[in-house]
């Protein structure tokens, strides 16, 4: 699969992390989907720091998945933590969740998520999901630059 | 009078015996006389004390009227004397009248007239006293058995008088010590009465020591009064210690159930949220399973729907359905348990947006039932919480459009008016009704009163409304009949400028 494009998708439930590659095939987006499946492993492949520090393998995603219930560290420490690195705080972060819980959302676009999204139950709404995603962030939107000041 | 006088008259003369009997004859029709001459007769009479009245000379040749007097008024204190003498001095008059004396008449010629006036004056003198004497008795003998203390007091405040009730009251013996121990503020009490305008009096409780030390409390009534012109205080004091015991343990009683029924609520209540909030997170939880099922149920059959038999394909397809209903019924308990949790507020709403809103969101399911809807414009505006309304009509209208016949298309009419300080909108529908007996429930979580075949749903709906309105401070209810629609109503308070 060779693709212009990486995502990163920090999702612990492999069943989802199974439905959402599953939804990405469906909606033929031909994006690398790299996935981690807690908190600290999305910090170490964003920071680029071991086992994630070859950007050849692991390049940088022009967009996060971002789950919010995650082991170790949260989805919102994960976005909180990004938002205060200087090469990153561009970068922009999807959540991807279960909760629709108003506190959580407005902390999190408190903390700068870019969307908010609660992950419905059926299988070809998450589809259009991902395929209305993908056109937002990789096919419309202009990209930021990172890695500047 | 209907027993005679009787008389003892006393006197050596037997002409002036006669004429004194002659004029108390005159005066009383009804008389008997015993004529005195000697002393035996004296110590008979004495003895036998059958007299009312006694006249007697002073010089006797064997006793003298003073002797006569005291004698008589040692054996007989209250029987009247009258003395009736020519011999008698002013010294003999004024020892007499200390002895007890009641009239003194010179005996001389035109005098005999005054013996039986004096003798009837003297008869009415005795009997007003004894009359006195009897009501000092009874009112004496009342204020001995009352309950109620009373005394008087002067204007320096020295207690003057008072009855055994008031010294029991204060455990004395004397009113004396009570002005020695100050155990009553009387000049206090004189003072407050004399700084008042008439009627000068009045009523208090107050808590009083008695000379053992120990505390009662009274009701104490004073009355400024002037006696002989001089002024003085006079008071009730009744215990009132039980009448105060009882208050003070119902006061008691009364704060301990307030308490108990606070403790109780806010037991009731956080049991109630914990309840809800399990509620919540359960719901919540259950639905990350439920979406894991409901995905690869579909793949199963997006993957092999086409090579799978009917059967099968079935099984799959009641698989997703029931995911899809398990997902709604967890949709609505999330509802309901968050109108708790979350912080509202007030501000006013416009029905008419709120209702274009809720028939948006309903567009599926009116053209599904090719439902018509009329709203009776305008409407007006609610002080309200908008998201919270939506929920509820949405719930509201949502049945009205659901329960109604087969092959009945669904007409809703929708209308508001003025009730004092509130708007009720009204929701009617020509759907099948509720039975009164049952119109209570529904507002309740999980009544169903229809089987799944028959009209689907979770059975939260209207427990979800109504818990919105409750929220908002309005009301919610239903007129209807089985068989001839529903008219559902919900109240909600006005707001005066129109949006």
């Amino acid at each position: 699969m060779s693709a212009e494009y990486t995502i990163l998708l920090v999702e612990d439930n492999p069943k989802d992390v199974f439905l959402i590659q599953r939804a990405f095939r469906k909606a033929e987006i031909i994006a690398q989907l790299q996935v981690v499946t807690d908190g600290d492993a999305a910090v170490q492949y964003l920071a680029g720091q071991a086992p994630y520090h070859d950007r050849l393998i692991y390049p940088l995603p022009a967009f996060v998945l971002l789950d919010l219930k995650l082991p170790r560290r949260s989805g919102a420490e994960v976005l909180s933590w990004l938002r205060q690195e200087p090469m990153l705080r561009r970068l922009p972060v999807v959540i991807l969740t279960s909760s629709k819980e108003y506190r959580d959302v407005n902390q999190v676009y408190d903390l700068g998520a870019n969307a908010y999204i609660v992950k419905p139950i059926d299988f070809d709404r998450l589809v259009d999901i991902i395929k209305t995603i993908n056109l937002h962030w990789i096919i419309y939107n202009e990209k930021p630059q990172l890695g500047t000041l | 009078m209907a027993n005679p006088l009787q008389v003892l008259v006393i006197d050596d003369n037997r002409s002036d015996r006669a004429l004194v009997i002659r004029e108390l004859r005159r005066e009383f029709s009804h008389l008997t006389v015993q004529e005195i001459v000697d002393a035996k007769d004296f110590e008979q009479a004495i003895a036998k004390g059958n007299f009312d009245v006694v006249v007697t000379d002073y010089q006797l040749g064997w006793s003298d009227g003073l002797k006569i007097l005291r004698t008589v008024k040692a054996h007989y204190p209250r029987c009247p004397v009258i003395m009736f003498t020519n011999t008698g001095t002013e010294e003999i008059a004024v020892e007499a009248l200390k002895s007890g004396l009641d009239d003194y008449v010179l005996k001389q010629p035109n005098r005999y007239i005054r013996v039986p006036i004096a003798v009837r004056v003297a008869l009415e003198r005795l009997e007003m006293h004894q009359r006195a004497a009897l009501l000092e008795i009874r009112l004496q003998g009342l204020l001995n058995q009352v309950k109620i203390g009373i005394f008087r007091s002067n204007s320096d405040g020295t207690l003057l008088e008072a009855n055994p009730a008031f010294l029991d009251l204060l455990g004395i013996e004397s009113p004396n010590q009570a002005n020695e121990l100050n155990l009553l503020d009387t000049l206090g009490y004189y003072k407050q009465l004399m700084e008042q305008s008439p009627p000068q009096q009045q009523e208090q409780e107050v808590q009083l020591q008695r000379r053992n030390g120990s505390l009662f409390w009274a009701l104490l009534t004073t009355t400024l009064n002037t006696v002989e012109g001089v002024p003085v205080l006079d008071g009730l004091l009744e215990d009132i210690t039980e009448r105060k015991q009882a208050e003070i343990a119902l006061q008691q009683l009364t704060a301990t159930l307030e308490m108990r029924i606070r403790d109780r609520t806010a037991q009731l209540e956080a049991t109630n949220q914990a309840l809800e909030e399990f509620t919540y997170s359960v719901s919540h939880d259950l639905r990350a399973p439920l979406r894991i099922i409901y995905g690869f149920a579909q793949l199963l059959l997006e993957d092999l729907g086409e090579s799978l038999n009917s059967e099968h394909l079935g099984f799959l397809q009641r698989i997703i359905a029931n995911a899809n209903r398990l997902d709604a019924l967890i949709s609505d308990l999330l509802t309901y348990s968050r109108l708790r949790q979350t912080d509202i507020s007030l501000e006013p709403v416009s029905l008419s947006q709120v209702l274009e809103n809720v028939l948006a969101q309903l567009e599926p399911d009116i053209q599904a039932r090719q439902a018509q809807i009329y709203v009776e414009k305008p409407l007006p505006v609610v002080r309200a919480n908008r998201f919270i309304l939506i929920q509820v009509l949405i719930n509201v209208l949502a049945n009205a459009i659901k329960f109604v016949a087969d092959k009945i298309q669904p007409h809703v009419r929708i209308w508001a008016n003025q009730r004092g300080k509130y708007i009720r909108l009204w929701i009617q529908d020509n759907g099948i009704g509720i039975d009164v007996k049952q119109q209570q429930q529904i507002f309740n979580p999980f009544t169903r009163l229809h089987s799944e075949e028959e009209y689907s749903g979770t059975g939260i709906g209207l427990a979800i409304a109504r818990k919105g309105i409750e929220r908002l401070g309005g009301k919610i209810g239903v007129e209807s009949q089985s068989g001839h629609g529903s008219r559902f109503w919900i109240e909600l308070p006005t707001v005066m400028e129109s949006l």
